[in-house]
């Protein structure tokens, strides 16, 4: 468990800021290949910043079975240098305005610098209206001249990164989505028995908060025979109405909608047995790269796992890491079952072979 | 010119202890330890003030009294919620800054956070959330488990590191206002002309009760407050809106929210500065207030002045000042006490 919580850590330090995902790539791969314990049969990054990284079986026709996971985060670009070391930034994915006054920035710039994110002075604030996101200014603490020798517009800026260690296995921390989605599938590859039939790709696709760039490739990268999108959920919190989300510590969460494959959904259920697993129906999309990926190439059977979080898109997004053990055991599950006895295979009745018709 | 270098290491032992108002005593300690081998008599009165007094070369006419508070603001745990977490009340003002904000419950410094809804689920993304709707997470899992670590009526204070940021500024919580406390805890180790009493007080963010008993017991004629005060220079507002501006000297007002500062004090202030060439400046908004209120109504009344360091963005887990205006800060304190007859 241990282990796990400093990968996490680890792979959260690393910026990934939605559209500057290769600027970590490397850093990420080489994380991912320590905690895994030996080289990835294939590793590589995609020409739009993806990462995949696969356990073959050695055979030719093997089915592939793949986990996607974003490696993007939510993040800003420097917009405009203002003038007396101040900043603005344009939002990079959904970001509320108020956790950002007086929270600090990491502005990855030519210098890796602090920025803290201006409050309203009292004595000018209007009771309780926000600025937009891209309004607020940010302090650097640089001379004008200064700021702009370390400073461009353009240049990705994220929430700062810290990891907090609360009570039980509980934890908090920026960027948890979908880094913890990163961690359960890599857990969950190293756990897996080596299969005969299947391989296994992790695809840590790129632009999911700017609407699933990385998915759309995911088919002509891997081409995959079934899917299964990790991301995370909601978790209930002070305000939630009962039964509408997942519970911290109750186990990964399990989406029904009208996107993903209800077979393939349904036979991931069946391998969950004997690990926590609350379901959730989303009723029509997903809210994650599921409602690109089902639909791209041939079409692909997917099905989503969710780990349910609280605080989602916030500095301070907080976990159960006993819900990304469960998450993780039942890919383990998944993969071992799927290599058994794969389902959701194109059948022909009459002639044809592989993808021709 | 600042002769004298600020002591950050100070600062920082200073801020990133906890002092919320009514819990100060661990600031308190910090403090006695620091000044009690430069000082004649060093005490804690009945409410938690530390109070000290110093020999000059010589005895002023009327006594000195420096003072600068050692509490911060912060956060009460309120009730229990089912779920484990825990309603909080602030505990002097902070504003709309809370949101996804990480925090230290108690003595024993549990890790927490101040939840922040979803934005997916936010139906108006340009409103303040309010304060009541947040809760602190210690990632408790009932309300049983929270209820074991007796955190039920504890503090919270902002969990924040000390940095320096850009060129020549630090950002830490709480510099209001422990950049008073690290100045007079600087100032006790230096050879002064007079005699002088340091009052490290209490309970200035819930209205001064630490001031009325210091000045009770010291009976000052004159009074030098230390403070942190609000900067709002951002890019683009105008002078008038900045209130006053970091890297522009030791602030010097006039009079703020609560204080009529003295007259003849205020510009032995401002003379001092120009003849030793350290930057000042004053306030361009009578706002605010400082232990100077409750000082100069406490007894027959006091003269009171002050000098207080720009502070941005106060009163949340990142207020920001420059190294530079502490020093100016620094200096005129010392010109200050030394000037007096």
């Amino acid at each position: 468990m241990e282990k796990l919580k400093g990968f996490l850590k680890d792979l959260i330090y690393f910026p990934t800021v939605s559209g500057y995902e290769k600027m970590s790539a490397d850093s990420i791969i080489r994380l991912c290949t320590d905690y895994y314990g030996k080289p990835f049969d294939e590793c590589r990054i995609t020409a739009t910043g993806s990462i995949i990284l696969a356990k073959k079986c050695g055979k030719k026709d093997a089915k592939k079975l793949c986990f996607d996971a974003h490696l993007d985060t939510i993040g800003f670009a420097v917009s405009e240098i203002c003038g007396d070391g101040y900043l603005r930034l344009a939002p990079l994915g959904g970001i509320d305005a108020n956790i950002l006054p007086s929270s600090e920035v990491l502005i990855l710039g030519k210098q890796r610098i602090r920025g803290i994110v201006s409050s309203i002075p009292p004595h000018l604030s209007s009771s309780d209206k926000l600025p937009a996101v891209g309004e607020l200014l940010i302090d650097t603490g640089f001379t004008d001249e200064h700021l702009r020798e370390v400073v461009s517009v353009g240049n990705p800026v994220m929430l700062y990164p810290h990891f907090t260690k609360l009570l039980g296995d509980r934890i908090s921390s920026v960027s948890l989505d979908d880094k913890i989605c990163i961690a359960a599938a890599v857990e969950a590859l190293r756990k897996t028995d080596d299969l005969e039939n299947t391989d296994i790709y992790l695809y840590f696709s790129s632009g999911e908060e700017r609407g699933g760039n990385g998915s759309h490739h995911i088919y002509e990268e891997i081409a995959p025979d079934a899917l299964i999108v990790l991301d995370v959920n909601f978790a209930k919190e002070k305000g939630s109405v009962d039964g509408e989300y997942g519970v911290l510590s109750e186990g990964a969460m399990m989406s029904f909608s009208a996107v993903t494959s209800i077979k393939f959904t349904r036979f991931v259920l069946e391998c969950a047995k004997g690990e926590k697993l609350q379901l959730v129906n989303e009723m029509t999309y997903t809210g994650t790269n599921a409602d690109v990926s089902a639909r791209v190439g041939l079409g692909i059977p997917t099905a989503v796992v969710s780990i349910p979080i609280k605080y989602m898109h916030s500095s301070v997004e907080t976990a159960d890491m006993n819900d990304v053990i469960s998450c993780a055991n039942i890919l383990c599950n998944v993969a071992e079952e799927y290599d058994k006895s794969p389902v959701c295979i194109p059948v022909y009745f009459k002639g044809g072979a592989g993808d021709e018709l | 010119m600042n002769s004298k270098k600020m002591d950050l290491s100070l600062l920082e032992k200073l801020c990133c202890a906890h002092g919320v108002s009514g819990y100060e005593d661990e600031v308190a300690d910090i403090i006695i330890d620091l000044i009690k081998d430069n000082c004649d008599t060093v005490m804690k009165d009945s409410v938690g003030n530390v109070l000290a007094f110093k020999k000059g070369k010589k005895t002023p006419k009327e006594p000195i009294m420096l003072c600068a508070h050692m509490d911060e603001v912060g956060f009460s745990v309120k009730n229990i919620n089912d779920d484990g977490t825990l309603d909080f009340l602030q505990v002097g003002m902070t504003g709309t800054v809370l949101p996804s904000k990480r925090v230290f419950v108690g003595k024993n410094r549990i890790p927490g956070v101040i939840s922040s809804r979803p934005v997916h689920l936010s139906p108006d993304k340009s409103k303040a959330v309010k304060q009541s709707d947040l809760v602190i997470d210690i990632g408790a899992k009932d309300k049983a488990e929270a209820e074991t670590l007796g955190v039920f009526g504890d503090y919270a204070a902002f969990d924040s590191d000390f940095a320096l940021l850009g060129d020549g500024l630090v950002k830490a919580k709480a510099l209001d206002d422990r950049i008073g406390c690290a100045v007079m805890c600087m100032l006790s180790s230096y050879d002064l002309e007079n005699d002088v009493y340091f009052a490290f007080t209490v309970g200035e963010e819930l209205g001064g009760t630490g001031a009325i008993a210091a000045t009770n017991r010291i009976k000052p004629g004159t009074a030098l407050v230390l403070e942190g005060t609000t900067a709002s220079d951002l890019f683009g507002y105008s002078d008038k809106d900045k209130v006053c501006k970091a890297r522009f000297g030791a602030v010097c007002p006039f009079m703020d929210g609560g204080t009529f500062y003295d007259n003849g004090l205020y510009k032995r202030i401002l003379t001092l500065a120009k003849e030793n060439s350290i930057k000042v400046q004053t306030k361009t908004k009578i706002a605010g207030g400082t232990d100077g209120a409750k000082i100069q109504r406490t007894g027959k009344g006091t003269k009171v002045v002050a000098l207080s360091l720009a502070c941005r963005y106060i009163h949340t887990s990142s207020s920001v000042g420059s190294i530079e205006d502490m020093e100016s800060i620094l200096a005129l304190s010392e010109l200050f006490i030394n000037s007096i007859d």
